[in-house]
């Protein structure tokens, strides 16, 4: 039994280079430990527009049943993006990736959440306990007990 | 010891045989009997009361973190679990696969419910213990001939061109490859070493090359010493550059004809959000026209409650109507019944005084007329007053 996760990321992966979908395409997936998928997105919301960013998904042997850790990552030319729900350390408050988890969710489905959440997104601003959270925030995103901010957003 | 060793390696052996239902391939793989957690073929199905279909493993597991169904997100306890339609088991041990030893040689599909059994009795390919009594390890069940006596297919034999010691069962194998297997150049006769001959075969100049132009309509093939002389007059090759020019913005051009022509279809990023959002879109146009229908009705309503209000209200004012004409006719005859009492109550106390005045005189006879006369009187009386009552109980009924 030990190793099914992995069958299951190499489903997922197979998937993700065959079908993509639009904006959402694999930058790095070497191991089935850390993946780094980029993602665009597509209407031409001027916050983001022309923009890419990459997201990091951390698996456990216990994925899919537990979630997997997702953040931003910045990198060379690759910034955090800028949205009301998003620390600038990268965390994303998003109950899918907390307590709305259900194991039928994918690298995939993930990835297309936060996209539509940007591309709804018409505040060009850090949550406004940014800087307070940065400073004592877990490394893990995983770790800290979001209080899921209002979903008009 | 040894043969305690022996048999724990077969006993590996046979559990590896069982073979791990997700890893197979599948001939054919309906959507709807892939598992929504582990996204492989169904494994020993289960179904929720919710009506959705998980492998009994995975859900179980699911529900041991958050007691939710993973699809829609209703509360689900280990109760709501029920087993499978037997239709929906039959489906699932019914595909097809591929034998799980395809990638060493077996080209057998079966149903998924009979690959153990084809795994450990017929598989050519299943590792079996080596036929020898003294040897531990194992081979493919093809190498062995039940025909000729038991032995070990693992004793070392020499290769014949690099002298290296091979087990039995892999020499064959290794011949092929061996880097010292000698092998003659068809084009040119030399003999190679395997090492060697990969190179050679790309400059050997006696082999047969086509021209460099062929792509684009060079119909020139000739030995590899020959063609450096049919190049320099080939007027294929001196069109090449023109050509590959034209191509490169061919495939330019029918690039971005393709993006062009993706473009739309982004809009409609996903079918999904699209058929909700119509769904969505014919609740509301179906729930406006409805209310558009009650208001109408509604509307209706009003009228007609006026209609039926006013029509009373006539009614009761009639009704009131008479009801004062009727008390008007009461007081009437209160008044002429008061009047006429009156009347009475005086002629009475007249004729009182007027008796014993009589009384007095003494006259018998004319007090006995006056009498009659009185009593005529108020029978009269009477009759009129019983036609004003009729007269008014006629008006109440009106
Ligand atoms: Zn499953
Ligand atoms: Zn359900
Ligand atoms: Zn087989
Ligand atoms: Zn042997
Ligand atoms: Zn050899
Ligand atoms: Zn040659
Ligand atoms: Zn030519």
């Amino acid at each position: 039994m030990i190793g099914g996760f992995t069958k299951r990321l190499g489903r997922e992966l197979n998937d993700l280079k065959s079908n993509p979908a639009v904006g959402i395409s694999v930058f790095q997936a070497d191991d089935f430990r850390i993946w780094l998928i980029d993602i665009k997105v597509m209407d031409d919301n001027p916050i983001y527009v022309g923009k890419k960013f990459r997201l990091q998904f951390r698996f456990a042997p216990t994925y899919p049943i537990e979630a997997p850790e997702v953040q931003f990552v910045a990198s060379y030319g690759i910034e955090i993006p800028m949205h009301p729900h998003i620390y600038s350390n990268g965390h994303i408050c998003l109950d899918v990736l907390g307590s709305g988890w259900s194991p039928v969710q994918t690298v995939a489905s993930v990835s297309m959440s936060i996209q539509s959440m940007l591309a709804g997104n018409d505040r060009n601003e850090r949550p406004p306990d940014d800087a307070r959270y940065v400073a004592h925030a877990p490394i893990s995103p995983k770790n800290t007990r979001f209080v899921y901010h209002d979903d008009s957003v | 010891m040894d043969e305690q060793q022996h048999n724990s390696a077969s006993e590996q052996a046979v559990s590896e045989r069982d073979p791990d239902l997700r890893a197979l391939k599948y001939v054919m793989l309906d959507d709807n009997l892939i598992c929504p957690i582990c996204r492989c073929a169904l494994v020993d199905p289960c179904y929720t009361k919710c009506g959705h279909t998980f492998c009994t493993l995975c859900l179980f597991k699911a529900l041991s973190q958050t007691p939710k169904c993973p699809v829609d997100r209703s509360s689900l306890s280990d109760a709501d679990v029920l087993p499978p339609p037997k239709i929906l088991s039959n489906m699932v041990n019914e595909l097809l696969v591929h034998c799980s030893n395809e990638d060493k040689g077996c080209k057998r599909t079966c149903q998924r419910s009979l690959l153990r059994h084809h795994l450990l009795e017929s598989c050519e390919y299943t590792p079996v213990p080596c036929p020898s009594a003294t040897c531990d390890q194992f081979v493919e069940r093809r190498y062995i001939d039940s025909e000729k006596p038991a032995r070990c297919l693992h004793e070392l034999i020499a290769c014949r061109a690099c002298d290296v010691k091979i087990p039995e069962i892999e020499i064959a194998t290794h011949e092929l490859v061996c880097s010292q297997r000698t092998l003659k150049c068809p084009d040119c006769a030399v003999v190679f070493t395997m090492a060697d001959i990969v190179s050679h075969t790309s400059e050997c100049a006696m082999a047969r090359v086509p021209c460099n132009a062929n792509n684009i309509g060079c119909k020139w093939v000739g030995i590899r010493a020959k063609l450096k002389n049919h190049e320099s007059e080939c007027t294929f090759i001196a069109l090449a550059p023109v050509i590959e020019k034209q191509e490169d913005r061919i495939a330019r051009l029918e690039l971005e004809n393709k993006s062009l022509r993706i473009q739309p279809s982004l809009t409609t990023t996903s079918g999904m959000v699209d058929s909700d959002a119509f769904h969505i879109f014919t609740e509301h146009e179906r729930f406006r026209s409805e209310l558009e229908k009650v208001s109408e009705q509604l509307g209706e309503l009003e009228i007609r409650h006026g209609v039926l209000i006013m029509n009373q209200n006539v009614r009761l004012k009639e009704e009131v109507q008479s009801m004062r004409n009727a008390m008007h006719g009461i007081r009437h005859q209160m008044h002429f019944l008061l009047m006429e009492h009156r009347n009475w109550a005086l002629q009475n106390l007249n004729s009182s005084m007027i008796t014993s005045a009589a009384a007095s005189l003494s006259s018998q006879t004319a007090s006995s007329s006056n009498n009659a006369q009185f009593s005529g009187e108020t029978s009269s009386i009477g009759r009129g007053t019983r036609r004003e009552n009729e007269s008014f109980r006629q008006d109440v009924r009106l």
